[in-house]
């Protein structure tokens, strides 16, 4: 396959990827000739030496063969969204994907040099951490005084609500249209991101500092919850699954937040802030089924098995 | 005189274990110690919600900071909690927790779960130890963890490690509540026999054990109470 073409089916994998799960394989940048990624050359140079595929240079492509030794190891909602991308676009002509790809809303409106499905990062782990902690028990970010993270807090009361308003009974669409609207209020999250960064913060390394510390205070269970009872009491007494589940997923992020946190000293590397982003959009995600199942749009049943699915996404690593 | 250890012994009077005799824990033991960990923890992933139901129950009539505990006092009582109810299978992989330093386990529940203090309550430990299983499916890799660090902590008290090449033994051995003893017995018994040690004692701490270990006429069996 000509490498033109593989790079632009990757770039609509991630795409799908990101449209579904809120992560992508790769980071993408626009560049003269569409979205492209280092990465991509990276691993297929690797691939290259390790003998797993073959470049060879034709007068006017670098083409990539695959040996037959090549591993084909892929987490099967990768290989799903890859192969569906292969099925309708192997046998189509390359100018046909071009076309396709350079149509693309974020691939039109982009900028050289514009991070491209990879900007939404920042901004999801910017307005989606903490979000669980904050909206269901009222904690405060470390940093809430700074008016920027204010504002971030706003941006995110109207994703959330942008997004309860679109839910229907398929929790399964939640995740996409968290993306959808993050992508949306892009723009001003990438203001408040951009005011942060002038004031000499890191975004993604105070979110999650921020973070770390608000899951402490929750998960010491001592917050009130109305009638002179603690969050504690609750648990003991209650035999309410959902109230149960958002335990299990607080827990769970606590553990995630503060692994990760171990490996941000200076600054996030790329596969750090991937798994922050697909937490942030998690959270969002969990807090968008608590309120439709307060809201009664979805039954007791639907927000169990939703959320016990959100804890394993989240320890599946 | 060769003293063996059994898994009742190594588990339950792990405070016990003295450097009088030449003390021996055959592999096969720290096999059935694998065996079990791992039907233990599948079982508590399996259970999870009855066990959660359980520690609700029991600290429910404890108010507030009262019900904090350091994890190995929960995990002790998790024990009598869960033999009282029958679950046999999971108390034994709580015992492991409450007495062995599995480093794993003990290095990551201290920077995550102990980071605020080093008491917790016990629904957040319960919850934070059926996330780690699930971690990453832990709970795999788990059962070996813990052979691990018991073969480690046994280095450290010098007592010796019998490899023992038991695939016929394993195999060989029908189904019944005591196979996993006569496993053992066969092992020592095959110790024995290569090495030519005519006559050895067995520490356990199981009272049916001496039935059980009749045709082994050169093992002597020793019964000892040592519940913590």
């Amino acid at each position: 396959m000509a490498r033109t073409k593989l790079m632009k089916l990757l770039f609509l994998i991630d795409r799908e990827l990101h449209r579904k799960f809120g992560a992508t394989l790769f980071h993408w940048k626009m560049y003269k000739y569409g979205p492209f990624s280092r990465e991509v050359l990276d691993v297929l140079d690797d691939m290259e030496v390790d003998g797993f595929v073959v470049a060879k240079v034709t007068d006017d492509a670098i083409i990539y063969e695959l040996a037959s030794t090549a591993p084909a190891e892929l987490l099967p909602e990768v290989k799903k969204v890859a192969d569906h991308t292969l099925e309708t676009w192997t046998r189509r002509s390359l100018d046909d994907l071009l076309t396709y790809v350079y149509n693309l809303e974020e691939v039109k409106e982009a900028w050289l040099g514009k991070p491209l499905l990879g900007m939404v990062r920042e901004a999801a782990i910017a307005v989606g951490l903490g979000a669980l902690a904050e909206e269901v028990y009222s904690t405060q970010r470390v940093n809430e005084l700074i008016q920027p993270y204010r504002r971030l807090q706003e941006l995110r009361r109207r994703i959330l609500q942008v997004v309860e308003e679109k839910a229907g009974e398929d929790v399964a669409e939640i995740i996409p249209n968290i993306a959808t609207a993050i992508q949306q209020y892009a723009p001003e999250i990438e203001e408040a991101l951009a005011e942060l960064k002038r004031l000499g913060a890191d975004p993604v390394k105070a979110s999650l500092e921020s973070v770390v510390e608000e899951y402490t205070e929750v998960l010491r269970l001592d917050i009130p919850v109305g009638g002179g009872k603690t969050l504690e009491d609750l648990l003991y007494e209650s035999r309410d699954e959902v109230l149960d589940k958002l335990h299990e997923i607080m827990i769970a992020l606590y553990m995630e937040y503060v692994e990760i946190s171990e490996k941000c000293d200076h600054g996030c590397p790329p596969e750090a802030a991937q798994r922050l982003e697909k937490l942030a959009t998690l959270e969002l995600t969990t807090y968008t089924i608590y309120k439709l199942f307060q809201k009664q749009k979805i039954d007791k049943k639907t927000a169990v098995v939703a959320l016990n699915e959100i804890v394993d996404k989240i320890l599946s690593g | 005189m060769i003293k063996f250890l059994d898994v009742g012994y190594l588990i339950n009077c792990r405070h016990k274990i003295k450097q009088e005799d030449r003390l021996v824990v055959t592999s096969c033991v720290l096999k059935v110690i694998r065996h079990k960990i791992k039907k233990g923890s599948h079982l508590f992933l399996e259970k999870f919600e009855i066990v959660k139901d359980l520690v609700k129950n029991y600290y429910l009539t404890i108010s507030g900071k009262r019900r904090r505990r350091s994890p190995k006092e929960i995990a002790e009582e998790m024990v009598q909690l869960l033999e009282l109810k029958g679950y046999a299978d999971v108390a034994f992989l709580f015992r492991v927790i409450a007495r062995y330093y599995i480093r794993d386990l003990e290095e990551h529940t201290e920077k995550t779960l102990l980071r605020p203090s080093s008491k917790v309550s016990p629904i957040n430990y319960i919850v934070y130890l059926r996330n780690y299983f699930k971690k990453q499916k832990n709970y795999l890799v788990f059962p070996d963890k813990v052979v691990d660090s018991i073969r480690k902590e046994l280095q450290q008290n010098n007592i010796e490690i019998a490899e023992i090449d038991d695939r016929e033994l394993w195999l060989d051995l029908d189904s019944g509540t005591d196979r996993e003893d006569r496993y053992q017995l066969l092992c020592i018994e095959k110790y024995m026999r290569n090495n030519g040690i005519p006559e050895a004692r067995l520490l356990t701490t199981d009272h049916g054990l001496p039935d059980t270990a009749q045709p082994f006429e050169n093992i002597k069996v020793e019964v000892v109470d040592c519940q913590a």
